[in-house]
């Protein structure tokens, strides 16, 4: 036996499960057996301790018939899809101008712009709930409002969801501060210049080159930024965590409903919150299952779609 | 004569574009100066108002500090000062020891994967890539009662470092080996002759060779410590002296929670927080830049 080991180890080729160790180790513990408590204990009544009970698939039962789930799912839906479309729409415009830039003072824009990702991002949050979209009538954005004649408003603080709505899309106006416009503007500089230079001689106008050149050239960021953006948007928390605490609007259990998402809900039954009738924790899990279901049939249908785009 | 027209009607032509390229260039420089304007605003009124006494806040959000309605106050970026120090000193902390961990790790693993054939290879890569896949809100329920109950390490930093290295894995070693497979296999060889061992081609090689894709890693390790507030906060919350930055700008350094804080010093506190993330990216943002955007995307 000890040979045998001692001749795996010492086999030339073998070695290198070793260099492999320390990371396999890592991901065991950190990343693989969290999959498959998650797995297991979606069937049982756990609340977090080290023991449970197998319940079958009454987790899922009551998960279908919670309507707290149900409006979380079309509220992450709502702000992904919204949040996703002008993110991208912003990203893609400022990229474009990048990219018709011919100056010495690219780089400085291109410094500035990427500066605010610098900013850790509880603090950017912070300061647009404070500043910006401040309920008070020192708030930038109302006395914008109050220039135009028109009345101020609560924003994140409102009692209207609709608002609450409005404030999480508006945060981040004009949504270009980061990174993301790099990877477009990248893109951009990566279409041979011949295909431009064609266009010129065709009298393509900028504005239909656009359209007709430029972002079918650039799929593979765009389809990059699709998955990613659904990836990462049906997670995504970040708002409710932050400022809204889920709310405005009726309390369903002891959670808020207005703003709430899948993400929260499970961070919610992490610290505490019961839901009646099921372990916190199985349920958080059920309904992490049922997430990466969405998720995982969401990407493989976007590397589906965009992909025969490409063709 | 005719000759002479058509070349001066050329001339005009070009000239005429000309314009229009320079036009069509103003006008792309003030859009894109407008939309500048837009996205730091918010950091001015940060910065104007950390610099201001707590009542001028109200009157006069937009001004300069330094005029005679709002006069320059320096005191709240010491007592702000007094506050931040334990966090960043924890968030320094923490991201060294991930940083360094999942360099070296990563880096290994790459090595692993690319230096050697035995069994199982492409199986056991392949499942480190499933990992990309796994999304955080399936993991966090059990990530946390892992941690936290059963390996008992709540309120600890190895409880936010372990995973957080863990984490990077995945990426971390995907873009490493990308990396070390774009180095010859006969640089390798000659070393290998020259008597060298592994260990020493993995540090005298394959380690410098790859320095610009552990930098970026690095980078974006460096980002994701000093934003993540959910999963730190899980973990140290009710250990006030190991908050990370974003823990405890959330958490405690609130006018709401303390009453001895004022927005200034709020203010003044977001300003140091967001100040060693921004001389990181002065000084490397060429590396940063190219980092993002040549290694990190194809698709």
């Amino acid at each position: 036996m000890t040979k045998s080991f001692k001749k795996i180890i010492t086999s030339r080729e073998n070695a290198g499960l070793l260099w492999i160790l320390p990371a396999f180790a890592l991901m065991c513990v950190f990343c693989l057996y969290p999959v498959i408590s998650a797995f297991t204990h979606s069937f049982t009544d756990w609340s977090g301790g080290l023991t449970a009970s197998f319940v079958g698939f009454k987790n899922y039962g009551v998960l279908f018939k919670d309507n707290l789930f149900w409006l979380s799912l079309m509220n992450v839906t709502i702000l992904t899809v919204v949040g996703m479309v002008i993110g991208n729409a912003a990203s893609l415009f400022l990229a474009e101008l990048m990219f018709n830039l011919k100056s010495k003072a690219a780089g400085a824009y291109r410094f500035l712009f990427v500066l605010p990702a610098m900013v850790p991002s509880i603090v950017v949050l912070l300061l647009w709930q404070k500043l910006i979209l401040s309920g008070s009538s020192a708030g930038v954005m109302n006395t914008v409002l109050r220039a135009f004649g028109l009345k101020s408003t609560e924003w994140f603080a409102s009692k209207n969801t609709f608002v609450v709505f409005v404030s999480i899309f508006l945060y981040g106006f004009p949504w270009m501060g980061g990174t993301s416009f790099l990877i477009y503007l990248a893109g951009l500089n990566g279409i041979d210049q011949s295909i431009i230079e064609a266009s010129k001689l065709d009298k393509l106008g900028t504005f239909r080159r656009v359209f007709l050149i430029d972002m079918p050239m650039i799929m593979g960021q765009i389809k990059y930024f699709l998955v990613m953006g659904f990836i990462g948007g049906l997670q995504n928390y970040t708002m409710q965590y932050a400022i809204t605490n889920g709310g405005p609007g009726k309390v369903i259990g002891d959670m808020q409903s207005g703003t709430m998402v899948p993400g929260y809900y499970i961070y919610q039954l992490i610290c505490g919150t019961q839901k009646e009738g099921v372990g916190s924790y199985g349920y958080a899990c059920a309904m992490g299952m049922i997430m990466f279901v969405i998720i995982m049939a969401i990407t493989v249908v976007n590397n589906k779609v965009v992909k025969s785009n490409e063709d | 004569m005719q000759t002479a027209v058509k070349s001066g009607n050329m001339l005009s032509a070009k000239t005429k574009t000309r314009r229009r390229v320079r036009a069509s260039q103003i006008a792309v420089h003030a859009v894109i100066i407008v939309l500048l304007f837009l996205v730091l605003f918010p950091f001015y009124i940060l910065i104007v108002n950390s610099f201001k006494l707590p009542k001028d806040i109200f009157v006069n959000p937009f001004s300069f500090p330094g005029t005679p309605q709002a006069p320059l106050v320096l005191t709240a970026f010491g007592t702000a000062w007094g506050y931040i120090k334990n966090y960043l000193l924890n968030t320094v902390i923490i991201a060294v020891l991930e940083i360094a961990g999942t360099l070296l790790f990563a880096s290994m693993a790459a090595y692993g994967f690319s230096r050697f054939k035995f069994a199982g290879k492409n199986i056991v890569f392949t499942v480190f890539l499933a990992f990309m896949m796994i999304p955080g809100i399936l993991t966090l329920a059990p990530q946390y009662a892992l941690v936290y109950n059963n390996l008992r390490l709540g309120q600890t930093m190895a409880g936010v470092i372990l995973p957080a290295i863990a984490g990077g894995m995945p990426t971390g070693v995907f873009l490493i080996r990308t990396f070390f497979s774009g180095v010859p296999d006969s640089v390798f060889e000659a070393a290998e002759l020259d008597g060298a061992g592994h260990i020493r081609r993995y540090l005298t090689l394959a380690l410098p060779l790859s320095m610009p894709i552990l930098f970026t890693i690095g980078l974006s390790t460096l980002l994701g410590a000093w934003n993540d507030i959910i999963w730190a906060r899980l973990i140290l919350y009710g250990k006030e002296n190991l908050y990370t930055i974003s823990v405890g700008v959330f958490v405690s350094f609130n006018s709401s929670v303390n009453k001895s804080i004022t927005d200034t010093v709020v203010y003044a506190g977001y300003c140091i927080a967001s100040l060693p993330l921004v001389l990181v990216f002065a000084l490397t943002s060429k590396q940063f830049i190219k980092g993002l955007t040549s290694g990190a995307i194809k698709m």
